[in-house]
């Protein structure tokens, strides 16, 4: 389905994160179309002008009409390997929700490879799924008003680094160790894209 | 050609015309709350489409001018100022915009002069300015200045419903008064509904979906939030509709406590 979002945006249903990708890749060559924002089951479209949305909205439509090129025609996934130091603040509590040691928490986190699903809520902060079932856990009930930068976080059946200094009600379990996921001054500003892969590696753990 | 900040309130920063195009990026566009008003106050000296300005909301504040430039306040007749104090008083509007010729000559980055507080890039210094800092004024722009309509002041915000918005709650929205919470900022407006606002009852943790400035989100307490310049790229709650430029502007300009009413568009 295709509908406006206010003047300056349509959104596109998708049926998972990787239709949405797909969607994402050809919306985002349709002319009047500035950027595309990849959600788990929906694409919004930032239009160039406002003025223009009719027409983006029909070229959009005619572009669901035909079949959507495949993911690796255009790019292969890069896959980024992230050093962590299991040392955080909710990692023994984490652990005893999960009936599960640190030791253990720590390699059934750093043992899947990850894809980066949706990019929002701060810049260069990437939504990674593939998290083990046995770690999926609600948000805390009261978020932190600040998270320290490169706090590796797990919520629901996803796993992320922040990357800036930020409220956050993610439970904490450890840190990035020399990783920058977003600095304005670099191209591109994110370490991460949408449909990269993610590993990360225990550096050191600390219960 | 300098600007001296000598007194302003915890929120005045420098705006542009924002940074579209990396929302993809997890980037807010930043901008002004006020784009009539701040454009307004760009044209009025002259300026260029991506000149950045200062933006003032609510207390006023106090700058001095090093040098020779032409200022305006929101547009009004500009003046040259010579090595002199500019005051912008507080307005009955909430936000204004000190514009001077040349416009505010801050590094581009990402593509825009705008500052983001919350990310620490853009503007001066990635911050909000305080008493003491100097900004440099860029050379003189070669643009006549022009006038353009009235700011006007509004108690009713028009509104595009989402197509996914729950018509019995979108009904409520549009027939409450609302409250402009002090709490708003350029993440977002928080409205106090006069009657707080329930949602379609749901089960456990929703997906993000990706939004846009001028967004209402409803969060389960029912209060509404509309997403400002500086709001995340992606939100987790029920959407109800989203405000288009001119009337993010209106909303901008009500103070904190003022009262407003929705319509649909």
């Amino acid at each position: 389905m295709i509908a406006p979002l206010g003047d300056e945006a349509v959104e596109i249903t998708a049926t998972d994160a990787t239709h949405a990708r797909r969607l994402a890749r050809a919306i985002e060559r349709v002319d009047g179309v500035l950027e595309a924002v990849v959600g788990w089951d929906r694409v919004v479209a930032h239009l160039i002008d406002p003025e223009r949305q009719l027409s983006v909205l029909s070229a959009l439509e005619s572009l669901l009409e035909g079949p959507l090129p495949a993911l690796a025609a255009d790019a292969p996934a890069r896959e980024h390997v992230v050093r962590v130091v299991y040392d955080g603040p909710d990692l023994r509590e984490l652990a005893d929700a999960c009936a599960l040691s640190i030791d253990e928490l720590a390699r059934r986190h750093a043992q899947p490879t990850y894809v980066v699903e949706v990019i929002g809520f701060l810049p260069g902060f990437a939504y990674l799924g593939g998290l083990d079932p046995s770690l999926v856990r609600p948000r805390r009930a009261t978020p932190r008003p600040r998270v320290a930068p490169l706090s590796v976080a797990i919520a629901g059946p996803r796993t992320a680094i922040y990357p800036l200094p930020s409220p956050g009600g993610w439970n904490l379990v450890g840190r990035a160790v020399d990783c920058l996921p977003f600095a304005p001054d670099r191209s591109p500003p994110c370490f991460f894209s949408v449909g990269d892969r993610v590993r990360f590696v225990i550096e050191g753990i600390v219960g | 050609m300098k600007l001296v900040v000598e007194r302003c309130g915890p929120l005045v920063t420098v705006q542009d015309r924002g940074r579209r195009g990396h929302a993809h990026q997890g980037v807010p566009a930043s901008g002004p709350l006020d784009r009539e008003a701040f454009d307004a106050a760009l044209a009025a000296v002259g300026g260029h489409d991506d000149d950045a300005a200062i933006e003032i909301p609510l207390n006023g504040a106090r700058f001095r001018i090093e040098g020779t430039v032409l200022c305006s306040i929101d547009g009004e007749t500009p003046r040259e100022v010579q090595d002199d104090v500019v005051e912008v008083p507080a307005h009955a509007r909430a936000v204004r915009y000190l514009a001077v010729r040349g416009g505010i000559d801050v590094p581009i980055v990402l593509g825009a002069r705008a500052t983001l507080p919350n990310a620490g890039f853009g503007g001066h210094e990635g911050r909000p300015l305080r008493r003491g800092d100097r900004l440099s004024i860029g050379e003189g722009g070669s643009v006549a200045p022009r006038f353009g309509r009235p700011l006007l002041l509004s108690d009713e915000i028009s509104v595009r419903p989402t197509h996914d918005a729950d018509p019995t709650t979108l009904a409520a929205f549009f027939a409450t008064t609302h409250v402009v919470d002090p709490r708003s900022d350029r993440v977002g407006t928080r409205l106090q509904p006069s009657t707080p606002l329930s949602g379609p009852a749901r089960q456990g943790e929703r997906l993000s979906r990706p939004i846009v400035v001028g967004a209402i989100q409803l969060p389960p307490d029912g209060h509404p939030i509309v997403i400002g310049p500086d709001g995340p790229t992606t939100g987790g709650y029920d959407l109800l509709g989203v405000l288009d430029r001119g009337a993010r502007s209106r909303l901008a300009r009500v103070r904190p406590g003022g009262r407003i009413r929705f319509r649909s568009a």
